[in-house]
């Protein structure tokens, strides 16, 4: 067995958790091992110490706001309002916001989205198609200059 | 029905499933300090631990239906539901804005040691004092622990928890609570001796 495995086994020891033929074979360990003896040495003080510096609640005051609380609760059973729901609103609302900007309102200002009307037959009527290229108007243009 | 000091939590749990408020309260006298002190350890906070104390208490109360006595005992039940509620509150993202924000540590509460149970008398100051400075060594070298070694070997050797128990309270096979309370003890005494 192993350095580190009769360690491990020495740390059960020290909790009392190791059974007959386990525990006799650790012990006879420790009488051979200088290592292994004073990591058990040292595991017991360890205990030892942890016990002493145990807290203790002196006053009984946090098991009576324990109790306060649980007779609390138990008289307002029924009257009781889940806001869990409400305090997700916002992210509701945020995810809402969300999905509609990323379906309707994409490349569109909030305005637009919210005013829903064809600007494109307005400008038909504003600037008239007669057919003509880019180039035609220009020419009548300069014509059109030329001729003042 | 009354409730008396030598009547087992399992009886205990009987009456205030029946709606005994007196008998719950019984657990809570019985149960707060070790509830405390699992909390305090891995909140590392006298206010947080009395919150998740007060919380895991309550939350415990309204679930009572549901604590199955086959299956754990109510202190181990408790100790769960205290861990995890300790768990949640280091984890949360408020109290990790808190600490960045603000570094200040909070006031220690006057400890308080068990006197010596052989000889029932009170710990003279002196001792108190050496105690004190042994305390906070430990805490020190026990705050450097993962959480999962500090509460297994606090719960072994602080509140005598079986392995079994401890396995139960940290949802963990008994072979992972050998291996965390041996590596927990290894390094801290490796800690403590630097």
């Amino acid at each position: 067995m192993r350095h580190i495995d009769y360690q491990k086994r020495i740390s059960l020891l020290v909790d009392g958790v190791l059974d007959g033929p386990a525990a006799k074979e650790a012990l006879a360990h420790l009488t051979e091992c200088s290592d292994c003896a004073r990591a058990y040495e040292e595991m017991v003080s360890l205990n030892k110490a942890l016990t002493n510096v145990k807290p203790s609640l002196s006053d009984l005051s946090l098991a009576n706001k324990v109790k306060a609380r649980i007779s609390g609760s138990s008289s307002s059973v029924g009257y009781t309002w889940n806001f869990s729901l409400l305090k997700q609103a916002p992210i509701w609302a945020l995810i809402a916001i969300l999905a509609v900007g990323v379906g309707d309102m994409a490349g569109k200002t909030l305005t637009e989205a919210l005013k829903t009307y064809d600007t494109s037959h307005n400008l038909e009527n504003l600037i008239q198609d007669h057919s003509e290229s880019l180039t035609d108007v220009l020419i009548d243009f300069g014509q059109s200059e030329n001729g003042r | 029905m009354g409730c008396f000091e030598d009547l087992s939590d399992q009886e205990l749990i009987t009456a205030a499933k029946g709606g005994s408020d007196t008998c719950f309260g019984e657990l809570v006298d019985r149960h707060t300090t070790t509830a405390y002190r699992v909390a305090r350890s891995i909140t590392g906070s006298h206010e947080e631990a009395e919150d998740v104390v007060q919380e895991s208490f309550l939350r415990a109360f309204k679930n009572l239906d549901r604590f199955d006595g086959s299956k754990s005992t109510f202190k181990t039940w408790l100790l769960t539901i205290t861990r995890n509620q300790s768990i949640n509150i280091v984890s949360s993202f408020r109290r990790r804005a808190l600490k960045f924000f603000s570094d200040h540590e909070e006031g220690e509460p006057e400890l308080e040691f068990a006197s010596n149970p052989l000889s029932q008398e009170p710990l003279d100051a002196e001792t108190q004092l050496s105690l004190k400075r042994q305390y906070h060594t430990m805490d020190k070298a026990l705050k450097k622990l993962p959480e999962r070694q500090r509460t297994a070997l606090l719960l072994r050797s602080q509140e005598s928890l079986s392995y079994d128990e401890i396995a139960t309270v940290m949802d963990i096979s008994v072979s992972s609570v050998e291996s965390l309370i041996f590596r927990a003890r290894k390094k801290i005494i490796e800690l403590v001796e630097r």
